[in-house]
């Protein structure tokens, strides 16, 4: 069991995992890490019995993110939408309604009043719009947090970014993975590397 | 949820996420050397650059006095 210290740094990162979201996960990875928080995903999770294992993860983390930019149909056939995304924001809700009022949820998207269309039902809910860049989300990102003590800047955020994208292919190679997504342990080796540089920069 | 979220956890370390994500704590060494060799690398370049410049102009200062 984590310690309650680690659960508090803990958010919840519900994002689309596809190879052209990398650079935006990134970014995700480096903002919350400027914040001196641990970003968490389904990454951590193996395949049997994954919806529960979600819940006990969003149960663990008092904040999550959701970026709703993933709304079109995929490539592959039959083409859908991807569900996971809202599905899983549709969790945390939940969970700040009926278990947890302290849980803290924001929702993310790159199109402006595109989620109040496709998800009317959180109409009144603030989107935080990155617009798909970089600055985008780190601006977003410390909009959507406040620290008091070690309160980062945005040309700190993209400092912190920029080292971790440098050393990306190098992290990749070590951990023998060709995605951020390839893996809980590729992805915790890049928040290690996002966590060093907040800790030397902010 | 509209307005920010004021965080009151201590800043995370690296120990703390190789905590979470199981990574063994020699990892963070690893990653703290090839850090700070990537700085040093950095340094050793400027001073590099320095010193052919101070000889360079000693060169030229010395040509001159010839």
């Amino acid at each position: 069991m984590l310690e309650e210290n680690r659960i508090k740094q803990s958010v919840f990162l519900n994002i689309p995992y596809d190879y052209q979201f990398e650079p935006l996960c990134l970014a995700y990875i480096c903002g919350i890490a400027c914040f001196g928080l641990v970003p968490r995903t389904t990454l951590e999770i193996p395949g049997d019995r994954r919806l529960n294992r979600i819940i006990d993860l969003i149960a663990a983390c008092p904040i999550s993110i959701h970026d709703l930019s993933r709304v079109q149909l995929d490539r592959a056939k039959p083409r859908t939408p991807r569900f996971n995304v809202p599905f899983e924001l549709g969790l945390a809700i939940a969970r700040q309604k009926l278990v947890d009022a302290e849980h803290g949820w924001f929702v993310f998207e790159t199109v402006h009043r595109r989620a109040e269309k496709s998800l009317s039902d959180i109409a009144g809910t603030d989107v935080y719009v990155h617009g798909g860049t970089i600055q985008g989300v780190l601006k977003q990102v410390s909009n959507a947090f406040i620290r008091q003590e070690r309160q980062s800047n945005l040309s700190q955020m993209l400092s912190v970014y920029r080292h971790v994208r440098v050393e990306l292919p190098a992290i990749l190679r070590r951990s023998g993975a060709r995605s951020v997504f390839d893996g809980a342990r590729t992805f915790g080796n890049v928040c290690m590397a996002a966590i060093l540089w907040a800790e030397k920069t902010i | 949820m509209s307005h920010p979220y004021v965080i009151r956890s201590k800043f995370a370390t690296a120990e703390d996420v190789a905590e979470i994500y199981g990574i063994p704590k020699s990892y963070i060494e690893k990653m703290r050397k090839i850090m700070s060799g990537g700085d040093k690398i950095v340094t050793q370049n400027r001073k590099g650059a320095s010193k052919t410049k101070s000889t360079s102009r000693g060169k030229k200062r010395s040509a001159g006095r010839k």
